[in-house]
């Protein structure tokens, strides 16, 4: 998404029409971020809301230092975190259905996976790993920054996304990358 | 370099997380292991399955570009005045109407309050009757 720089300063004004504008303009594609981080429509326009609320609220700060585009970005993942968090004081609940693999045939090692079948694979992670994968893998968020997001070191989110990549390809593909890296440790 | 020392590193060859010294052992053993080989691209393939479903658009409910407009609309008006939007928007058209009679009264009320200042501070400064 490309946002005209006159509309962002018209917004920042105070031009209510301009801001209007540029939730026109931004909302389906920060949509996509929202609803993959918190994974349901009723929390996805909850959320929705409140970034824009956000975003209206810092427009008068926003220096342009990055891309408007990228700063509705970043606000929209604080958002979605903080909402998480909140969510997250009740446990998750695990259906043990959401462990196993996907009901479809799984694709040869050497292609890559359609959209449909990693969508529907991410859906099935845990939301912590979900997370990281959407900010790293989906929208190049930086360690640093997602480190930021959710409230850990970089070295602990590397970590977690590694384990995201892996639990993604066993579920796409069917066949247990974990399982093959114990193997080579038993075969040494 | 064997398969249990590649296999924590794996993941970061779909991305660039590890340094360029690490994946050069880690490519050069993958040249030679067939499993290993056969990991790298099921991860290669899953990281370039999420590049593509970030063109995958999800449609947000048709409701919710208005509900956006109308929560910042009423925080707007919150903010500024404690009145409806109406009222608010009617308020600042008569303002704007009648900006320079405002500023005229405004002024007046400035000097006013000025000259009030001063009288009090002249009256401060003269000496106190005996009692």
């Amino acid at each position: 998404m490309h946002i005209d720089a006159t509309l962002v300063e018209a917004a920042r004004r105070g031009d209510q029409g301009a801001f209007s504008d540029l939730v026109r303009e931004t909302h389906k594609s920060v949509y996509g971020l929202v609803f993959r981080l918190v994974g349901n429509h009723d929390d996805a326009a909850d959320v929705m809301q409140e970034i824009y609320l956000r975003v209206w609220r810092g427009l008068r700060n926003f220096r342009g230092d990055a891309a408007f585009d990228t700063w509705v970005y970043r606000v929209a993942a604080n958002t979605a975190m903080t909402h998480l968090k909140k969510r997250s004081r009740a446990p998750e609940p695990v259906d043990p259905a959401d462990l196993e693999p996907l009901e479809r045939a799984a694709p040869e090692p050497e292609t890559s996976p359609d959209s449909e079948a990693v969508e529907e694979a991410l859906k099935k992670l845990p939301e912590a790993m979900r997370t990281v994968l959407v900010m790293k893998d989906m929208y190049g968020f930086t360690l640093e920054e997602i480190a930021k997001q959710v409230g850990a070191t970089e070295g602990a989110v590397k970590v977690r996304l590694f384990r995201a990549r892996r639990r993604l390809a066993e579920l796409v593909y069917g066949s247990d990358v974990v399982v093959s890296i114990k193997r080579k440790k038993a075969s040494g | 370099m064997n398969c249990e020392q590649v296999a924590p590193y794996l993941p970061g060859i779909a991305g660039d997380e590890i340094g360029a010294e690490t994946r050069r052992w880690v490519d050069a053993h993958i040249e030679t292991c067939a499993s290993c080989r056969a990991d790298a691209a099921r991860l290669r393939g899953v990281a370039a399955g999420l590049v593509a479903l970030r063109e995958r658009e999800v449609t947000p409910p048709a409701f919710l570009q208005q509900a956006i407009i109308e929560r910042v609309e009423s925080e707007r008006s919150r903010r500024y005045l404690p009145i409806s939007p109406a009222v608010s928007a009617e308020l600042v058209r008569v303002v704007s109407d009648n900006r320079d009679a405002i500023a005229q009264v405004a002024g007046a009320a400035v000097a006013a309050g000025a000259l009030y200042a001063l009288w009090r501070a002249a009256r401060s400064r003269r000496p106190q009757a005996a009692v």
